[in-house]
Formats: C-alpha cells, structure tokens, sequence
C-alpha cells in the first residue's frame, strides 16, 4: 500500500509540475541583421528600363534593395514609402496604414521585383503592384509583403543632398524621389501661411511656396490628414529637408515632419 | 442475483468491517430508534422500487438511509421499499449494501404519498454511474465564444429525483438526453438566454451578478464532490430556491452529504484537455460526527481540438462538516479551481476555405517554434462557504449559508495603437477585399495563403521586431517637463480585460411541512458583489512602454491632447507591464430577495403556487477621467435601483399513479443587468435613458407517464419576454457614426414556445431504447426602439434608429433537434449505447443595424441584393451518431488481497463517430455593415464548427 502511495505521489508530483502555458523566449531581435543578399540592379538601373510613360511589368528575376528615406509615420506621405540605394530613390506602394511599424525610415530592405509594376504617377516614378481594374498600379497587398520585400537593419543613414532652389525650381529626374536639402529656404508667403496645410475638410493637401533670396520658388506639399497640417511653418530663413517630386512638370517638396525644418536665421526679406 | 442479508445495526459478529463503518453502525444505532419510536403520522410516505443499474433486477436487501432523519429501511424481496415519516424537505438517501454506502440520490419529500418508480442504483460493480457522470451535463453550461467542452465544465445532474416533472424515477431524460448530445452544437433549452438557469450551492447563489451567466468554471475540474445536485427544469415548484425562468440546480457540496469513498481517476481525450488526474477522498462521518471530503484535479492540454488551444486547469476543494447534534449539522467548504484556456474563434467561409481547415483559429501564431495564442482567459474565483443546517422538528428543515468569493476572471488578447489590425484574418488584407477591384491581386494572396499557411497565424517575430524597432522618446515623464526617457515604444501589446470580484452572499432556505396537505417553503438571499474592471497591460512584447491614451479620439479630434486621454488625471501615461490602462471602474451591485411557496398536496391534485420580490442595486465609480467625458467619468454614479417581483404557480392532476397531466405558468420580472443599464460602463457614468424593466410570461403544460417499462415525458411551452433591453457595442459604419458605438436596443419582445417530448422504454433488462425531441421557436415579435450612441464623441446625445427585426429568429442554436439511442446492459458489467441525433433549424443571429432602412438604401426591393440584405441564414441540418461504453471489475476478485469495494471503471465515449466535421454549429453576422455600398458581404457571418469524431475514455479507481 505505501508504495503504490507513493507511486501515485509520484506520479501527481509529474502530472503538477508539467507546464503547458509556458513563458516562451524572445523571437530573435533582427532589427540589425542584414542579410545581405547581392542585389542585382540598382534603382538607377531599375529607372532605367522604366520607359518613358505608362506603367511595365518587370518580367526580369531581379533584386533592388535601399534605405526607407521617407515613411508614413507624421501621414504626410500615404500607402508608400520612399526607398534610396545611393544611385537613385524609389516610392514603394505598399497597401496599409502605418506603414513606419514595419518600414520607417533607415531600414534596408531587398525588394525581388518579379512581377512588381513600375510606374509614372504624374511622371513621377513609383514601384507597385498589378493594375486595378481601373488601370491604376495598386500598392502591394499586406498578404504579398514577404513574398517580395525581405526587411534588413535598422538604423542606416542616408544623408540628403544639398540642392539650392535654383537648381531644385528645375524639375530634375536624378533628383525625382530623394531625400533634399535646401539651405536657403523661407516661407514667402507668410501672411497667408499660417499652417503647413488646410484641415482635410477643406482640401486634402496644400501647397505654400519656398523662396529664396534670389527669388527663385518651391511648393511645399503637404497633406491635409498629416499630423503637423496645423502646425505654424517657421518665418525664418534656412534649412528645410524633403522629398523631391514632381507633379508633371512642376516640382514639389514634400515633408517627412517639422523637424526637418531648420528655419531660424534672418529672413533675406 | 441474490444478495445475502446482513442488517448493518444487528448483526455485531460481521467480520471485518472498516473502522469507519463501525463509526457509522454506532451512530446509526444510537440515533435510529428513538426516531422509529417518535415516528409521527404526519410526513411523506415514499414508496419506490430499487433496481439495479446494470440489470434493472429489483435490489432486495438492500438498506436506504436517510442522513438527516436517520431512518432506515430495507428492501423487500421485490425490490420495494416504503419509508414513512419523512419530513417533507429535501433528503440525501444513501444505499447500504453489505454495510457499505455504495451510492445516494435525493428526494424532495413534498407530497403525501409520493411514488418514485423504478430507481436504478449501483450497488455493486456500477459502471453506469461514472459514465452518467461524464457524460451528463446541465444544458446551461456557459458556453464561450469558442467550442464547448462537456467534460471539463459539466457537472453530473446526478441521482436526484427533485419533483414531478423531473421524476422519472431518474434524471430527466429529456435533460439528459439533449444536452449531453446537443450542448456542443450551441443548443439552449428553450432557446433561453443562459442567465434564466440560476445555479446554487449549498444555497449560495453561484450567478454572477453582471452578467447573470454561472460561470461553471469557478468550479471546473471537481466532479466528483458536485455530485449531490438536484436541478428543476421550466416552472417546477422547487424547495430550495425560486429559481429562474428556466429552473435551477442546487448542488450541495458539504462533506457531511459526500458519500464516504475514495476515488483516482484518469482521463484521456481530445476535446478541449488532452489529460486528467482527479482524486478525492470523502471521510464518511466518524463517530464523533466529523466527515471531511478533499478533491483535486488537474486538466491539461498542449493542445486541444482546435489548433493553437492549450489548456491548463488546478482544481482543489475541501470540506469539513459536523453533525453538532442530531437536529444540526455544520459544513465548511472550500471551492477553488483555476482555469487558462486559450481560445478558439469564429472566422467566415472565406477565411476556413483559404486555411482548408473547418477548426482554423486565428488566435494563435508561431514564436520560436512553438504555437502562442493571443486570446487565453483565466479564471480562478475561489469560494468559501458556511452552511447550517438544523431539523429542529421532523417537519422543518432550516438551512442558512454565508459565503465569500473573490477572485479574477480575465481575457487577454491582441491590442494596439498606431498600427494597422495584426490579426490575420483581417478583412482588408484577405483575397475577397480586393476580388472586385484587383481579380489577379486576389488570386495571388489566395496562392500565396495556399503556399504559406502561416501567414494566417499571428506573426509574434514582427510584433517583436517592430515593437523594438520603434524607438521614440517620451517626454514630460510622470508629468515632469523635464524628464524623458528613449526607448521602444509597443505598437503591439497583450492586454487583458480583467474583472477582479469580491462577493458577499448570506442565504437561508425554510422548508416546513405544515399538515398533511400542506408545504411551506420560502427564503432569502442577500448578495453584495464589488468589482473593479480595467486593462491590464500583461506582455509589451518586446517594447520598453506603452502609451495609455484613446487612439480613436486623438484620430477624431486630431492635436487636441485633452479629449484622447483615457485619464486626463495621468495624461500620456507611459504604460509597463501588470498596469493598468485604457479603462478604470467598479461597479457596486446590491442584490437582496424573498421568496415564499406553499403546496398542496391531495390524492388527485397537487397545487402549488410561489411569489418572490427583490431589490438590485447598480453603482459604478469610474476611477479614469475620460477625456472625452470629463463631467460623468470620474467618481460615483447615482445609483440605479430596481424592484422585481416574480410569481409562478402550477397545478398538477394525476389521474392515477403513473398518469400525470401538469400545467405551471409564471410571471417574472427583470431587469437588464449592469451591462445594459450603463450605457458604456467602461468609459462613463451615463445611464440609459428612463430603464426599463422586462416582463417575462410563461406557461408550461403537458403529460407524464411513469409505468415500469416505458416513461413518456410531453411538454409544451409558450414564454413572452416583453420590454428587455440590449446594448451592442460595435463599430458603425453609418456615415454619421463611422465610430465605436453604443446600440441600446429596448423594449425588445421576444416568444419562445415549443414543445418536448422524452420518452424511454425498457425492452428487457438487457436492451432499453429512447428517443427525445425538442421542437420550439424563439423569435422577436417586435420592432424594438433603437438609441445609437457615440463611444468616441463628446456629444452624449444619442441617434435613433428603427430595426426590422421582427419575426427574426434569434441566434439559439438547433431549435429543432432529435435524439434516439438504444442502451445494452450486460449482466457481466458492461454496457453499450448508440445514438443517431439530427438537429436543425439552426438561425444565425442577425445584425439588428442591418435590418434599416439604411442598409439597403440604395437597392430596390426586387434587386436580388435586398433579399440577400434582409433574409436570415438557416444553417444546414445535421446528423450525427454517438457511442458509448462501459466496463467495470470489482478488484478483489482478481486479487484477494484488494478491498472488497475497490473496483476499476473504464468508460469510453466516442461523439460525431461518423467524423462529419462541416456542421456549422454557430453561426453570426458581424455587426459592423457596409453602409456605403450596402454590401452584405463586405462584413461576412462568422461560423463555428462543431468537433468532428472526439472521445473521450475514463479510467477510475473506487477504494
């Protein structure tokens, strides 16, 4: 009799101890892996073969990869991120919200191009999905994510290049889609300006005009939805860092957020 | 099967008998004369026939003994007993054999002269006993949202014989029959609302008073000392307690009502636990009048039936009682189970198409290999209680309890902010989201599922990478400008919805027998329930903080800092682990009633007619200032009261002693309950505007045969719940909403009738069969008034809104079901049931909102559309087959040296043996609606599907 107790007791002591809902270890930080895949084109390459207009299937087996210089985490820029490999930028669309969880901006990512569209959204370059019925590229679907983008490290650098708005007012296709820098930006219309933008009730994006002490100009865009639309833009003089498109044939800078606003010198006039 | 005689009290040369039993001897030999010699002329006098469970033989020499009163009798050579005197009341009786308690059931002593039939007990190697109750279940069990589990929530409806329309000579087998077969199909007797079956112990209403749901899992995994139970079903008169709508069961778990015995047992199956390991050990009393009882088990699963539901279950229960002298009896019992099972879900047809798995759940995800759920609930709500219970005269029977609870009882799942929906199936990453603007896109996300099944589980790796990639800095820390602190920010976090309870309950429970003719029974109970509910913040996966704040808000009133505080009294709070967020209150509900039967009873007629009348009171004190609702948040609220008053009576005829006709009717008041009283408790104080107080009217009437070999069990029913009230919380697509909104649909009146039929027929000892069926319709007879209010608004005024629900069926599962089976007793102690079930007429529930004008404002009424909008989902009709078995070897006869009593029971319950795993058994639309486009299918029903071939095998050991 006592041993079988003590078998039992054994035995519960096992059945009590076993853990089912056990506490299980951290996923691997990969934040700062990089897997380093050779890629085989770079964007400049990939701008290429764009053609002239029009959206194109890219039919060829190849790889791009850059650093997010642009994300949607301030909402002024939507379903897309902006990706840079030195040579040229690229908007990628990509089907959700909150697309800075994933992708914010120094983070690498490798991009397998198979079946990806390239497009001209008012001549201006972009990379997406299959046209919709409409004829539109869409973004890429959240479903689709890993089957063409690999994400790399964080924490990549890519520093804006210095461009005047001389040259900047020019419309430049080596500049469509990269990270700038003006050093000698201010508001000109500073009476009217009194936010980045109007609410989105009253228009979806606003553009106020950057002047330089030559006179020379820049639209500013910049969303309605965006979270510093309401803020008052600096009246002073200098810096102000951006994303370099264009709407046709007419330039415009689009913002990251407020701090890329460095416009505390004198005003020229 | 013969028996030897041997008298338990007479016969002192009998060898060797357990010193426990010689306990009992000279307890029953001291205390048995005097009350044959004091035998009074004015109680019940019940006369029954015991048989044998196995054989159905009638039992001869075999002793009842009647705890409380200590009487005790033996059976004649027919079986037939015949006990005199009995107090009205309730009674255990225990059968002796050999002068061992081999097993119990309960009687209600409230007619003069009561019959009880056939009364199948075990006496020797039962193997029924176990079986019933493993299988046996009330029909209330508390379903959740995920599948159902008999094993792990039931509770045996036991040996109880509680009033006529349950006393079959055994259980009810319309009870009995439905729910262990149809419970897991979502089948509700009646097609009643949960809260309307109250469940007591040892007096002590178990309800849980914000929701009025027992929640059978506070005492999960302790079957073996919940045996004592007696349930009234419908509109009976009941002794104990006035019941709901729909009856009540009354278990008694004090150790002075547990059958002395010792039981292990393990369990196997593949339903929601894999593995269980109980023991139980009840004293019996001792000389002195001292009997304890001690039960644990432990249920677990690292998977159950559905993929990613682990389940982990500690239960524990003791009980101390005392015979303080032979009028009083004094118990302490102690009820603590612990319970964490991780959920399963409901998903639409497209999402199980795109898995290829009817039991998909979109709950779980990989983290390093192996399966995490997001969604586990937690409940561990232990209870103590007191119970006195004196039998100053052998017509009077008090019983007076306290008891205290607290407790958790918890949910956590998935939460959070600036980041788009992480679960997997979200409506807008799935293929039919893009099937009318980008066909190809759809196809390819279909292929891509197909070829990566994963990608329709949580994906744990990005949550953790992407919670620590989020770096940001926090300023103004705990309200100092000058503080911050940088680190990663949770976008994802686990956070549970917590209710943490402290309940005070006293009851007492009168039951007098008056004269002859007459019973009185009354009571009252005094329940006093504070709970605080909040968020709890339990896993930041990977992130240093995250942000209390209302995400909704701050995207309604963008760069306003005030009106997206959650508090405003710790704006921006950063949150850690364990803490608090997002909502913040208690909530004070005062419950106290009376309630009082009288019965007559005369050799044709039995009446009985029971009033009842109480007081709830409801309070919340929120503890967060909402920023939102700054003036009605934060502090208490005016209390909100309400009297009830319920009123039943019925009336019964017997034609003679096995023809019965019955007929109750009841008039019940109610109120909504907390819940449907505040209009949004977790945020505000604001009530619902003038509450309302609902009407139930019910009449239940029917026929009872109770002949040896057939049973027949015909009932009809017909209940009226008018001016009931229901709140919906939900996202509202509405353009003038397109918010999280608060539906307070009121005065809804809905109809239930139907009608049940049970019958069951001994063929020969061997081969009995029965068939059940349950036919009824439960429906909305009315356009309820509809007040829509915004949840992330500061205007507090509410939109209104007419629904088109009437003639709806209400979501109730199968309201048209059938079971029939056919039993085999072997004398060499086995037994074999089959049973074929088919169940049908099972509604979805429909989306009130969707039933407006302006769901189908665009669409013309003879556009298919329109039907498609307005028309109620009937789920397909199944059939399904069960079998069962048991098998049960009395130890000592293998080995001598074993006990006499120590017996092995093996029972082995296979349920959907034909496997048929596409039966929906739940089904129901989402409440958000596609207003924009009214597209019906923009939103889709969700479905839960009922297990395909389970089993469920029982090994026990008696000793």
């Amino acid at each position: 009799m006592k041993s079988s107790i003590h078998t039992i007791l054994t035995v519960l002591s096992v059945v009590f101890i076993s853990c089912v809902q056990k506490k299980l270890p951290e996923p691997e930080n990969r934040n700062n892996n990089d897997p380093g895949y050779g890629y085989y084109k770079t964007i400049a390459e990939l701008k290429s073969s764009m053609g002239t207009s029009g959206s194109k299937e890219i039919k060829e087996d190849i790889v791009i990869s850059g650093t997010v210089i642009a994300d949607d985490r301030s909402g002024n820029f939507y379903k897309q991120i902006i990706i840079d490999d030195g040579t040229a930028a690229m908007p990628i669309l990509l089907d959700a919200y909150n697309l800075y969880n994933d992708f914010p901006v120094g983070r690498k990512i490798y991009i397998h191009c198979k079946g990806l569209y390239t497009n001209y959204y008012y001549k201006l370059p972009q990379l997406g999905y299959t046209p919709d019925k409409n004829g539109t590229v869409s973004p890429i679907p959240v479903l689709l994510w890993k089957k063409y983008i690999v994400k790399a490290n964080l924490g990549n650098e890519i520093k804006p290049i210095s461009v005047s708005i001389t040259d900047a007012m020019k419309a430049k296709p080596e500049l469509f889609n990269r990270l700038i820098m003006l050093t000698d930006a201010q508001i000109s219309d500073t009476a009217s300006a009194t936010s980045y933008a109007l609410s989105a009730s009253l228009s979806s994006a606003t553009n106020i005009t950057l002047i330089n002490c030559d006179s020379n100009t820049i639209a500013l865009r910049t969303s309605g939805y965006c979270t510093f639309q309401s803020y008052k833009p600096p009246f002073g003089k200098g810096k102000l860092t951006a994303i370099y498109t264009v709407y046709n044939n007419t330039p415009q800078l689009v913002l990251r957020d407020t701090s890329d606003v460095q416009m505390k010198s004198l005003r020229c006039f | 099967m013969q028996f030897s005689y041997t008298s338990c009290y007479l016969d002192k040369n009998k060898g060797k008998l357990s010193r426990a039993m010689k306990n009992l001897k000279q307890i029953l030999a001291l205390i048995f004369f005097p009350i044959l010699a004091a035998g009074q002329g004015t109680s019940s006098n019940i006369t029954g026939i015991l048989i044998d469970k196995e054989t159905k033989l009638p039992l001869q020499d075999v002793q009842l003994f009647l705890i409380q009163i200590k009487q005790l009798q033996s059976t004649d050579n027919n079986g037939r007993f015949s006990l005199n005197e009995i107090p009205q009341g309730n009674h255990t009786i225990h059968i002796l054999y050999n002068n061992e308690v081999f097993d119990s059931f309960r009687i209600a002593a409230n007619n003069p002269e009561i019959d009880l039939g056939l009364i199948p007990v075990s006496i020797n190697n039962s193997i029924n006993e176990n079986a019933a109750s493993e299988q046996a279940t009330i029909p209330t069990i508390a379903l959740d949202a995920d599948h159902s589990n008999l094993e792990d929530e039931g509770i045996t409806s036991g040996q109880n014989i509680s009033n006529l329309l349950s006393s079959s000579g055994n259980r009810d087998p319309f009870l009995n029959a439905v729910s262990f077969v149809f419970s897991q199909y979502n089948f509700r007797p009646r097609g009643y609302n949960r809260a309307n079956q109250q469940v007591y112990i040892n007096g002590i209403l178990m309800n849980e008073l914000s929701s009025g749901n027992a929640i059978w899992a506070q005492w999960g995994g302790l079957n073996d000392v919940m045996r004592n139970q007696t349930s009234t079903y419908g509109l009976a008169a009941n002794q104990q307690a006035f019941g709901g709508i729909n009856g009540s069961s009354n278990i008694e778990v004090g150790a002075t009502e547990q059958t002395k015995q010792n039981k292990l047992s393990y369990s196997l199956s593949n339903r929601s636990y894999n593995n269980r390991i109980m023991l139980s050990h009840s004293s019996g009393l001792n000389k002195k009048g001292w009997a304890y009882t001690f039960s644990g088990s432990r249920r677990w699963a690292f998977e159950g039936y559905v993929p990613g539901t682990s389940f982990d279950g500690y239960s524990g229960f003791a009980s101390l009682g005392k015979l303080l002298n032979s009028r009083q009896q004094i118990s302490l019992s102690i009820i603590a189970a612990q319970s964490s099972r991780a959920r399963s879900g409901a998903a639409t047809d497209e999402v199980y198409a795109l898995a290829n798995d009817n039991y998909y759940n979109a709950n779980w995800g990989w983290q390093n290999g192996e399966k995490r759920n997001a969604r586990i609930g937690k409940v561990f709500q232990p209870i103590a209680i007191l119970q006195l219970v004196s039998t100053p005269s052998d017509k009077t029977q008090f019983s007076n309890a306290i008891s205290f609870q607290r407790g958790r009882n918890q949910s956590s799942s998935l939460d959070w902010q600036n980041a788009s929906d992480p679960r997997p199936d979200y409506y807008r990453n799935l293929p039919s989201y893009f099937q009318n603007t980008n066909p190809f896109a759809a196809n390819s996300i279909a292929e891509n599922i197909n070829n990566n099944p994963d990608l329709l589980q949580l994906d744990w790796d990005r949550f953790y990478n992407t919670n620590k990639g989020n770096i940001e800095t926090l300023h103004n820390l705990n309200g100092n400008t000058n503080d911050s602190f940088r680190g990663a920010r949770s976008l994802y976090v686990i956070g549970a919805d917590v209710e943490q309870m402290r309940k005070y309950s006293i009851a007492g429970n009168i039951q007098h027998k008056s004269s002859d003719k007459l019973t009185l029974s009354g009571g009252y109970q005094f329940i006093l329930q504070r709970s605080a509910f909040f968020k709890e913040l339990q896993d930041l996966l990977g992130g240093d903080y995250f942000i209390n704040y209302n995400m909704f808000a701050a995207q309604q009133y963008p760069g306003n800092s005030g009106l997206r505080q959650n508090d405003l009294n710790t704006p921006d709070r950063a949150v850690l682990k364990g803490e608090k967020y997002r909502y913040h209150y208690t909530s004070t509900i005062n419950k106290a009633w009376v309630w009082g039967q009288a019965e007559v009873n005369t050799r044709k007629v039995s009446l009985y007619a029971a009033i009842s009348g109480g007081y709830t009171s409801y309070q919340r004190n929120g503890l967060y200032a909402n920023g939102l609702f700054p003036e009605n948040s934060f502090g208490k609220s005016k209390p909100v009261s309400f009297f009830n008053y319920n009123a039943k009576a019925g009336l019964t005829y017997k034609v003679n002693g096995r023809n019965y006709f019955v007929i109750n009717t009841a008039y019940f008041t109610e109120d909504a309950g907390i819940n449907n009283v505040f209009v949004a408790p977790k945020t505000r104080n604001q009530i619902v505007e003038n509450p309302e107080v609902s009407t139930n009217k019910s009449i239940e009437a029917g026929y009872l045969l109770r002949a040896p070999k057939l049973n027949i069990r015909a009932i009809g029913y017909a209940t009226d719940v008018t001016n009931a009230t229901s709140i919906q919380r939900f996202y509202n697509d509405e353009p003038e909403y397109q918010s999280f909104v608060n539906f307070v649909m009121k005065k809804i009146n809905t109809r239930f009738i139907g009608t049940e039929l049970a019958t069951e027929y001994v063929i020969n000892p061997l081969i009995s069969i029965n068939a059940v069926a349950s036919v009824g319709q439960a429906f909305y007879t009315n356009r309820p008034e509809v007040l829509v209010y915004n949840d992330n608004d500061t205007n507090q005024n509410p939109g209104s809104k007419t629904v088109y629900i009437k003639d709806y069926y209400l979501g109730v599962g199968p309201q048209s079901t059938y079971t029939a089976g056919i039993t085999y007793n072997s004398k060499k102690f086995w037994y074999l049931k089959l049973n074929g079930n088919y169940m049908d007429r099972n509604y979805v529930s429909v989306n009130p909102s969707r039933r407006s004008l302006e769901a189908a404002e665009l669409v013309t009424k003879d556009d298919p559309l329109y039907t498609k909008i307005f028309e109620q989902e009937r789920l397909p009709a199944a059939f399904t087959m069960d079998i069962s078995g048991g098998k049960s070897i009395r130890l000592n006869k293998i080995y001598k040296k074993i006990g006499y009593r120590t017996t092995l029971y093996l029972n082995i319950g296979i349920s959907n043996i034909l496997n048929k795993q596409d039966i929906k058994s739940t089904g129901f639309e989402q409440l958000r609606y596609d207003f924009t486009n009214n597209n019906p299918d923009k939103f889709p029903t969700k479905y839960i599907y009922g297990y395909g071939r389970t089993f469920f095998a029982n090994l026990s050991l008696k000793f």
